[in-house]
């Protein structure tokens, strides 16, 4: 048996390898635990305010977009349109809830700016505006829109933020930017379609 | 006396010397009374230095509402109780090497029990069932109240006091006529 003096040097020499051995596993504790909850942290608050979809599904499904000014049409995303006739002050309310359809519209809506986009770049490369360039070939003549129905479309996210375009006529306006884009008739046609106008709201000349 | 309280005190407040006299107190006390569960000398004082070092280790743990002497007891039974748990297998060991831990026990003995009669009341101890014997152990030869011994034993006072007298009853027989003097 040792006598009480070895006995307490060796209850010091286990206590500071205890200590040790806490400290190492403290800072083992900062060194993984903190940047994996502050990864946590940051992804949920990403995920909150919708930068990451909120579940793979709807994200492989197109359901998660950003729009123009921002709005993500996710899950929780409308598309609302709206069809003013003119001369008419009774206004048709139509609202999208499927978010597939409202991705669609949104695409093809996007289609048509980036058309244009191109479209005055090809223009500013050659110094050249010329009226038969590909978007303004097949455009035939420009509507008057007096006459003609009116349709907005307004993509309405989850947060309340709203994305607008007015189709009037050929006329393609996006409210945010003001960009405008001239229709083809197929494309009009396709949109209105997509749209569920199927109504006949072209006036005859 | 304060069991070690004041020491432990003063440990906490800077005095390295103080845990010295701490020790001096209440470790051999300890690894007579961890002895008598793991029935290893040599185990029995590594498990009462483990119980020494928690008190360095996790200075704040105790909070000096139980005496020292209560929370050591209780740390070392516990520990004693991991100890045979985790002891899987049982250790043979050489008879002369046996002699030599019999022998270091009896000193050991010796050192904590100072008193003749207690010493016969100890050896008559071995053969009482364990709960009793650790009752009789810590109200009879750590001079511990029946609360402080229940603490210990994770019992009420009322239990501790069954075991008391049944054990009472038990050393009486084995001790004889004598046993009456010695309780």
């Amino acid at each position: 048996m040792r006598n009480i003096e070895e006995c307490q040097a060796e209850v010091f020499r286990r206590s500071e390898k205890r200590i040790r051995k806490r400290r190492r596993i403290g800072k083992c504790i900062l060194t993984l635990c903190i940047p994996l909850s502050i990864t946590v942290a940051l992804w949920a608050f990403a995920a909150v305010s919708g930068v990451f979809p909120a579940n793979e599904k709807n994200m492989s499904a197109g359901g998660n977009r950003e729009l123009a000014g921002g709005i993500a049409v996710n899950k929780e995303a409308s598309l609302r349109l709206e069809v003013v006739p003119p001369g008419d002050s009774k206004q048709t309310v139509i609202c999208k809830e499927d978010v597939n359809e409202a991705a669609r519209i949104y695409d093809a809506l996007q289609s048509f700016f980036v058309i244009v986009e191109e479209s005055v770049k090809e223009h500013s490369e050659d110094n050249v505006v010329t009226e038969d360039s590909h978007i303004y070939a097949n455009c035939g003549t420009t509507y008057n829109c007096s006459g003609c129905l009116l349709c907005r479309v307004v993509f309405t996210a989850e947060n309340g933020a709203q994305a607008s375009y007015m189709l009037s006529g050929n006329t393609l306006t996006d409210e945010q930017t003001g960009q405008k884009a001239i229709l083809t008739e197929a494309q009009r046609t396709d949109l209105l379609d997509m749209l569920g106008l199927t109504i006949t709201w072209e006036v005859d000349p | 006396m304060d069991n070690g309280a004041s020491s432990y005190r003063r440990f906490l407040d800077g005095d390295e010397s103080a845990f010295g006299a701490l020790m001096e107190e209440l470790f051999r006390g300890l690894v007579f009374f961890i002895d008598g569960f793991v029935h290893d000398i040599h185990a029995a004082e590594d498990i009462a230095i483990d119980t020494f070092s928690d008190l360095v280790v996790h200075r704040h743990r105790y909070n000096f509402k139980v005496s020292l002497k209560t929370y050591l007891y209780m740390v070392g039974r516990s520990r004693a109780l991991d100890y045979i748990r985790h002891r899987k297998v049982l250790t043979f060991v050489e008879l002369s090497q046996a002699q030599t831990l019999a022998d270091e026990t009896a000193a050991l003995e010796e050192l904590v029990l100072s008193d003749d009669r207690k010493r016969q009341v100890h050896t008559a101890l071995s053969r009482l069932p364990e709960e009793m014997r650790v009752a009789v152990h810590l109200v009879y030869f750590e001079e511990m109240t029946y609360a402080e011994a229940a603490k210990v034993m994770k019992k009420s006072p009322k239990q501790v006091d069954n075991l008391l007298y049944r054990a009472k009853k038990e050393l009486r027989i084995i001790l004889g006529k004598d046993g009456e003097l010695l309780l």
